[in-house]
């Protein structure tokens, strides 16, 4: 195969535009789409003592129980409450996981989370998470009597 | 040796320091000899930049079978350009697309994940509350555990509690 001079030259011009043209909408699209994505929030309560007999506390399952075991120095872990929701592009999305505590979740360009733990109505962390790995976010706190309390967001 | 014999051996180079001294003694005294020395110099100069150079005789088959070898590298010295004018046609594209990839590696690298590490993302707490942030890679977590001055958030405090005081 052998191209004209002057056709060759008019292809490769063509070719090269086409190119340019594509990897800056590439660039473009990368750099402002955000991404959807999905959370589970789990509120989780770390003691030493025995479990309470509360109705609305369950074990952890014993994944997560494990991973925190391994993490932190209480030995009972117990699930509060657990939401899970989509995440919208762009929207931030609130999760109540308690009377006092929620999460505000927003996921921004660039593949990543904008976390606000809310407590009391008042913004007492925000956090940014990068969601091209699949690790969790854990916010977490003393409670009374050398308690503690976790919430645990998984994203996919 | 006579004279004549030792003149030549002076031009030659062939005398010892004394007999040097003897000869050129003689030259100073004896204008016949210093010209004669001058001559034989000068014929020594002549034979040693004059010398017709002896080439070896040349056969019939030797003479024709080097105008066979040169009519063979003038064809393929014509032969050679015709190609070079005419590349392959995907040698054009090699410049533009090796400089299209240069620039492709560069947006993908400028449009790659910016960081996969929590460290390098922000982090804001409220006034009164201390936190601090740790990650485990065994356990693939990223945690921020945070510490409430007034110790007055318990987010799971009230859920604990009610129970508590249902069991009273």
């Amino acid at each position: 195969m052998r191209l004209k001079p002057k056709s060759s030259r008019m292809f490769l011009r063509a070719l090269l535009i086409l190119m340019v043209v594509s990897a800056w909408g590439w660039q473009v699209a990368t750099a402002t789409a955000a991404p959807e994505a999905k959370v589970q929030a789990i509120l989780v309560w770390g003691t030493d003592e025995i479990k309470p007999d509360n109705k609305s506390l369950k074990q952890l399952d014993g994944k997560l129980h494990e991973k925190l075991a391994k993490v932190f120095k209480w030995q009972h872990y117990f699930e509060v409450s657990r939401k899970s929701s989509d995440l919208p592009a762009g929207k931030s999305q609130g999760l109540k996981l308690s009377e006092e505590c929620s999460v505000e979740i927003k996921v921004l360009p660039e593949n990543v989370a904008e976390v606000k733990l809310i407590g009391k109505g008042k913004t007492l962390v925000t956090r940014r998470h990068s969601l091209a790995k699949a690790e969790a976010l854990v916010l977490a706190g003393d409670d009374r009597n050398n308690n503690a309390w976790f919430v645990v967001l998984n994203f996919n | 040796m006579n004279i004549e014999l030792k003149l030549q051996a002076l031009v030659d180079g062939e005398l010892d320091a004394r007999e040097v001294r003897e000869v050129e003694a003689l030259l100073a005294r004896d204008e016949f000899a210093s010209l004669l020395v001058q001559e034989l110099k000068w014929t020594k100069s002549a034979v040693r930049h004059s010398e017709a150079g002896v080439a070896l005789p040349e056969t019939r088959e030797f003479f024709w079978s080097k105008v066979e070898r040169g009519i063979a590298a003038e064809a393929r010295n014509q032969a050679a350009p015709a190609a070079s004018v005419a590349p392959a046609w995907w040698t054009k594209l090699l410049f533009p697309a090796s400089g299209l990839a240069a620039m492709v590696a560069v947006l993908f690298v400028m449009s790659g994940p910016r960081s996969s590490s929590d460290d390098a993302l922000n982090e804001n707490v409220a006034e009164d509350i201390n936190a601090y942030s740790f990650h485990s890679e065994a356990e693939k977590m990223s945690v921020v555990y945070v510490s409430d001055e007034n110790a007055d958030f318990s987010p799971v405090g009230q859920e604990v509690k009610n129970e508590t005081e249902a069991e009273k």
